[in-house]
């Protein structure tokens, strides 16, 4: 069972085991769109909105909302500040923890699905994804990262996971060239782990710095990186050695 | 396999395997310096008549009458890479009753399918994925970035037309 949804200026998609049941589909989906009207800088009645403003003090906000921001603190100290909460749309007053809700609020939604017996599911927010249990077909969940070049079209490699999150931050088709270097630059970063919010927000802060240095990630020994370059290559850290099923066509182990 | 290198390239021995990827088959990628996602028209109610739009339409726009209560509303135009985006929506009595993929990048196979109903298209984007023995890809699509953005300021004019 595949369901498709715009939400939080993205595409999600559930899918489930068909047979899994629809109320605990409902569920997920109400759960997330109270994670967008909560956390949204688009309305003003947002309780995101609302601390921003200064009309809401945030030990009175949601369980949900303190959580997210002592999160998001924690981030943004164990990545050397490369990881912070943004300030409010177009530079004006306010806070917006959107690096960090799309994923967690995946990873709240796993649990939900998984208290309600269904174990087999993959979740997709907008190029970021979690899977857990048993695939559709095979032992373990192969997840393809597109092509920095062709996004719509190729595929660079795949990763063949037992479950879990992985997050990839790209500039697909940036008319802004970032930076120039000996190794050329990075055009797309991805993460996995165990957690999608995490690992969306570590694939942003690296990608921003553009891998300038990874040695903060030793904070998060749960978590690999996977670069690819616009040199063409292809690098990544140890927690993805073994989990790299294809290099594309020509580069097959 | 050909492992290309294996030297550690970042400061620190975090990075230890390096290894070459494909360049796509196909010919190079046009890139576009202008912002991708850049909105080129601003949201325009058609309804009850339909406002020409600046680029030939590739779908037909109805000019029958509306049945009451229904209107029609334009999405922005959104320019990415590839081409352009719209998104139109049909409300009755304010509630959405239909979202239709109005323009799409030309180049896009997928899109160009009769049946552009936003859920068909998306869906279709993540079903394409299965025929390869792939479960799932992690990179967001261009198109489905500026669907959506279309989408949503859609929808915000037509919840702004509702309060009025």
């Amino acid at each position: 069972m595949l369901v498709t949804r715009p939400l939080m200026g993205t595409v999600f998609r559930l899918t489930v085991p068909d047979g899994a049941p629809g109320p605990a589909v409902d569920e997920v989906f109400a759960w997330l769109e109270w994670v967008e009207a909560t956390f949204s800088t688009f309305r003003p009645s947002s309780a995101i909105s609302r601390i921003g403003a200064g009309d809401l003090d945030p030990s009175e906000a949601p369980t949900e909302v303190r959580h997210v921001l002592a999160r998001c603190a924690d981030l943004e100290e164990a990545s050397g500040g490369r990881f912070a909460i943004r300030p409010g749309r177009l530079g004006g007053p306010g806070i917006d923890p959107a690096g960090f809700v799309k994923g967690w609020s995946v990873d709240e939604a796993a649990m939900l699905l998984r208290s309600r017996d269904i174990g087999d599911f993959s979740i997709y927010a907008g190029g970021d994804v979690l899977c857990g249990g048993v695939p559709p077909s095979g032992d373990r969940w192969r997840v393809a990262i597109r092509h920095p070049e062709r996004p719509d079209e190729a595929y660079a490699t795949v990763l063949e996971i037992a479950g879990g999150a992985v997050a990839t931050s790209a500039a697909y088709y940036r008319g802004d060239h970032i930076r120039g270097s000996d190794r050329g630059d990075i055009a797309s970063v991805t993460v996995i782990g165990p957690s999608l919010g995490v690992a969306d927000a570590l694939a942003t802060a690296i990608f921003a710095d553009q891998a300038e240095s990874l040695d903060w990630m030793k904070g998060f020994p749960d978590f690999g990186v996977l670069l690819l370059g616009t040199d063409g290559m292809m690098r990544w850290t140890a927690p993805l050695d073994g989990l790299i099923a294809d290099g594309g066509p020509g580069n097959r182990r | 396999m050909r492992r290309v290198l294996a030297i550690s390239i970042l400061s620190g021995a975090s990075v230890v395997f390096a290894f070459r990827f494909t360049p796509p088959q196909s010919g190079a990628v046009t890139t576009d310096d202008a912002s991708p996602y850049e909105i080129i028209t601003t949201t325009t109610r058609v309804s009850p008549g339909v406002t020409a739009t600046p680029l030939p339409p590739l779908t037909t726009t109805t000019t029958l009458p509306l049945p009451p209560g229904v209107k029609v509303i334009q999405g922005p135009l959104v320019r990415m890479n590839r081409g352009v985006v719209q998104v139109t929506i049909t409300l009755q009595y304010g509630a959405v009753t239909d979202i239709e993929m109005t323009r799409y990048p030309t180049s896009d196979r997928r899109a160009t399918q009769i049946s552009l109903d936003a859920e068909p298209y998306l869906e279709r984007e993540a079903l394409e994925t299965q025929s390869a023995d792939i479960h799932i890809v992690s990179g967001a699509t261009e198109t489905s970035y500026a669907y959506i953005r279309s989408l949503r300021e859609v929808l915000e004019e037509a919840r702004i037309s509702s309060d009025r």
